[in-house]
């Protein structure tokens, strides 16, 4: 017991600047929160400003566009979080298959490079791109004997489109995680299999999904946490009052009203809802991963 | 950390040394050398002694007033200067006895934190420079002293003369109870010159053997042309008629000129018959402006993809050679259009005021002219101090002449630009609107030796075009003699233009409830233009503008105003 603990001290004492930086920089900063209870004024402080109890949240919840607004956010973010699992898997296998190194390495590289362009670049791409009388994507539909679609102006597509974007801009990151894991998979497995007559359908069913299950599991309860999170950089670059209707998420609104008056108050009872909701949620598919999936993170 | 740190216990040495030196001065020149030499008493000694009774008097003794200080990393200094010691604080020091020590120095993003501690806490200097809600405030709380009588009676003529360019529109958002109890600090090129005007590519006009535009129908003729009848002469259908972005009202592109041609002002206050205020976007010109527009987007003579471009993607269109006719401000020409004359040399465009349905004058809505207010501390020893610097810094800044050697506060190659280390900045209102009137006097005689900054610079700019260097095309647009300056010219000779009747801070309600009336709003417009929603939903958008927190707005406006 004692010659553990010797061998152990110095691993310990190594995880004290960690503990220390999280508690300054995560836990401490967590007080602030109270803000969402005040009607803050930064010279009065924490401790000077006026106590308003829930009227923050009253207000969010009364502005007359507030549902719309929540089911936009909730709506696109859960759509990206299925299509941030979805598409990166399947790019990842398909990835796994093929043989030629260069080749491989080649498609991965192009496809992780629009992860470094900011929205700022992008949405003046996809402005272009998806123009209905001039853009590139338009043009093909029009060739394929269809009606031009609006992208980016139409509330019935703005929303897929926001989707759809975010995903080819950030595919490529996830992608490489599923390729580690694939590469984790020990190869006794699939020379097992090719033993036992299997296909290459079925060894990516019964290895290669199997295998990459921890971490896809993983992600998927982490990415959850997102679901009020609908992408502000993304939404704020590509949307306007035509498309509010369909596009306008809480950080953008939140946005808006910051603009028009510094509201703290308001703004923090806005991130702490979020918070709230991002917790409980990954709580819930903690515990269903655990319960069903039999996987613990921790 | 540690260097700022030692600036400023260099500064405050500088300071003490500076106030030990003045002490010692004072003493000899007042001849009481009994009394002991510290500054504290000098400092109370004066106040009766010390008195000017006109504009840019010399105190003697001296006197010090206290203020508080933005900078920031653009303010840059000669060696051995700083914010409390520069060419300005001599010349208070030297020439008119003023001693200015700055409480206080932070950086500009600071600023307003640090002020609102001092206020609360009390502890505010002679003189400060607050915005409408600080200046709401320290109303409220009976903490600024009456500048009424005290402006007449030091302010110097020039000063009172450029606080009158708005027609006293800021002077009025800094009176409160008939009290004037702030100096606003004039926007510089603010007021008259945010005007909008149309800014038309002048050849397509010609190829098309169109008339310039006198009324509203012209300006659709004219875009109904550029859509319809192939301007550039290159047998594609691919040009825009009139440009919009999908911010609606602001940057090139934006759709205010065109309503203000139908007595529509949106985003503003405005006096009615009865002298109530009422809000702009809700008033009925709002609908048939709205209308026309809709039946312009439906024709496709606005561009069915403008509710996805920001101005950014007007400028392009325009650099494009793609658009030819949009509404926009001053300075759009120098840095939107010049885009346009790089890729093509033969495009022409031209500038006008915008125009109203019979051609009758229009009056454009202006911008506010002042955000932040010079205010004095109730009961500081010297409170016409303050209006005494800003009479200095115009005197020495602009009226003075320094010929043939350079003006000394103007702004250096080495990025030194030492006159805004004054506390009391009050540039006036008009700087480039006078600037193009004397480069176009200067044209006139062919002689501009005796402009001064900034008129000289244009002068050369413009005399550089005249010889045939093009790349001096985007000062022609703007300060040529028939560059947008000149539109802002004739309105200003004209006397058009009309302010926000509500200067004050935002109210309570306005601070809770305008970003969502606001999206309303827009999010209306915006499909009524599309021909989503008919026109007569604006009917319903006023009335439920009204209910969703708008009546109540109107009301405390109402009370405040």
């Amino acid at each position: 017991m004692l010659k553990k603990w010797r061998i152990q001290a110095p691993l310990h004492l190594m995880l004290i600047p960690g503990l220390i930086a999280i508690l300054i920089f995560s836990y401490i900063p967590m007080a602030g929160i109270v803000i969402a209870f005040q009607k803050f004024v930064p010279v009065k402080g924490i401790f000077g400003s006026e106590w308003v109890g829930l009227q923050h949240f009253r207000y969010m919840i009364q502005l007359p566009n507030f549902t719309q607004i929540l089911w936009n956010t909730t709506f696109i973010a859960s759509m990206k979080i299925v299509a941030g699992i979805v598409v990166p898997v399947s790019i990842a296998l398909l990835l796994n298959e093929i043989r030629k190194e260069a080749y491989k390495r080649t498609i991965q590289t192009l496809i992780y490079l629009p992860y470094f362009l900011s929205w700022v670049i992008l949405s003046g791409i996809l402005i272009d791109i998806l123009s209905p009388s001039r853009g590139v994507v338009n043009q093909f539909i029009v060739w394929l004997g269809f009606d031009s679609i609006f992208f980016l102006g139409s509330n019935d597509w703005f929303p897929y489109t926001l989707v759809i974007s975010n995903e080819w801009k950030e595919f490529g990151f996830s992608t490489i995680v599923y390729l580690a894991a694939l590469a984790g998979i020990n190869p006794a497995l699939y020379e097992a299999a090719l033993v036992d007559g299997a296909s290459r359908w079925k060894q990516t069913l019964h290895i290669s999904l199997p295998g990459m299950m921890p971490i896809i599991v993983l992600m998927a309860t982490l990415s959850i946490g997102n679901i009020m999170n609908a992408g502000f950089e993304q939404v704020f670059n590509l949307y306007g009052p035509a498309v509010y209707e369909s596009g306008d998420i809480i950080d953008t609104f939140v946005y808006r009203i910051g603009l028009e008056e510094a509201q703290y108050g308001l703004a923090t009872a806005v991130g702490l809802l979020k918070s709230v909701v991002s917790l409980l949620l990954i709580s819930v598919s903690y515990f269903l991963a655990y319960r069903f999936a039999n996987y613990r993170i921790f | 950390m540690e260097k700022k740190k030692t600036a400023k216990i260099a500064s405050g040495l500088l300071l003490a040394s500076a106030l030990t030196l003045g002490a010692c001065s004072n003493s000899t020149n007042g001849g009481n050398a009994s009394s002991a030499p510290s500054s504290e008493t000098a400092g109370e000694s004066k106040g009766a002694a010390s008195a000017v009774t006109g504009p840019l008097g010399k105190y003697d003794p001296p006197i010090e007033v206290t203020t508080v200080r933005a900078v920031n990393q653009a303010f840059k200094y000669d060696e051995g200067k700083s914010i409390d010691n520069n060419i300005w604080t001599d010349i208070f020091k030297d020439q008119y006895g003023i001693n200015v020590k700055n409480l206080w120095v932070v950086d500009e993003s600071q600023y307003r934190q640090k002020l609102n501690i001092s206020i609360a806490s009390g502890d505010i200097p002679d003189f400060m420079m607050v915005n409408k809600e600080e200046l709401l405030r320290l109303s409220e709380e009976d903490q600024l002293e009456d500048l009424t009588t005290l402006l007449d009676q030091y302010g110097s003529d020039y000063l009172k003369e450029l606080l009158n360019q708005d027609n006293g529109t800021a002077l009025k958002a800094a009176t409160y109870e008939g009290k004037l109890l702030g100096i606003p600090q004039m926007q510089v090129n603010g007021g008259v010159s945010t005007a909008e005007m149309i800014y038309l590519r002048y050849d397509w006009l010609k190829n098309l053997n169109l008339p310039e535009p006198k009324t509203i129908d012209d300006v659709i003729r004219i875009a109904t042309a550029f859509v319809k009848d192939d301007p550039d002469r290159n047998g594609k259908n691919d040009t825009h008629g009139l440009g919009l972005n999908k911010d609606l009202f602001q940057a090139h592109g934006t759709v205010k000129g065109f309503f203000n041609g139908f007595n529509a002002y949106p985003d503003i206050w405005l006096k009615d018959d009865a002298g109530n205020l009422v809000y702009g976007s809700i008033q009925p010109e709002m609908k048939t402006a709205l209308e026309k527009l809709s039946e312009l987007y439906k024709q496709g003579i606005i561009d069915r993809e403008f509710t996805v471009k920001d101005w950014n993607k007007i400028a392009e269109d325009i650099a494009g050679g793609r658009l030819g006719l949009a509404y926009g401000t001053v300075s759009d020409g120098g840095h939107i259009h010049r885009a346009n004359k790089d890729n093509n040399p033969d495009a022409e465009w031209k500038v006008y005021p915008i125009v109203s349905p019979d051609g009758s004058p229009v009056q454009p809505q202006l911008n506010d002219t002042a955000n932040n207010f010079f205010v004095v501390k109730k009961g500081a020893q010297h409170p016409e101090a303050m209006i005494q610097l800003a009479n200095i810094y115009l005197e020495h800044y602009y009226l003075t002449s320094y010929a043939p050697d350079p003006n000394p506060f103007i702004s250096r190659d080495n990025g030194i630009f030492p006159g805004k280390y004054h506390p009391v900045l009050i540039d006036p209102l008009n700087v480039n609107l006078d600037a193009f009137r004397l480069v176009q006097e200067a044209l006139a005689k062919n002689d501009g030796s005796q402009l001064g900054f900034p008129a000289n610079v244009h002068y050369d700019r413009l005399t550089k075009y005249a010889e045939g260097d093009e790349t001096m095309w985007f000062s022609t647009i703007v300060f040529g003699a028939e560059g947008s300056y000149s539109v802002i010219d004739h309105y200003d000779r004209n006397g058009v233009g009309i302010y926000n009747a509500f200067q004050g801070a935002a109210t309570p309600t306005m601070s809770e409830k305008m970003a969502s009336l606001k999206k309303y709003q827009d999010e209306t417009f915006t499909k009524i233009i599309m021909g989503e929603s008919p026109i007569s939903e604006f009917d319903k958008f006023a009335s439920e503008w009204k209910k969703l927190g708008g009546d109540q707005i109107t009301e405390e406006v109402n009370e405040r105003k």
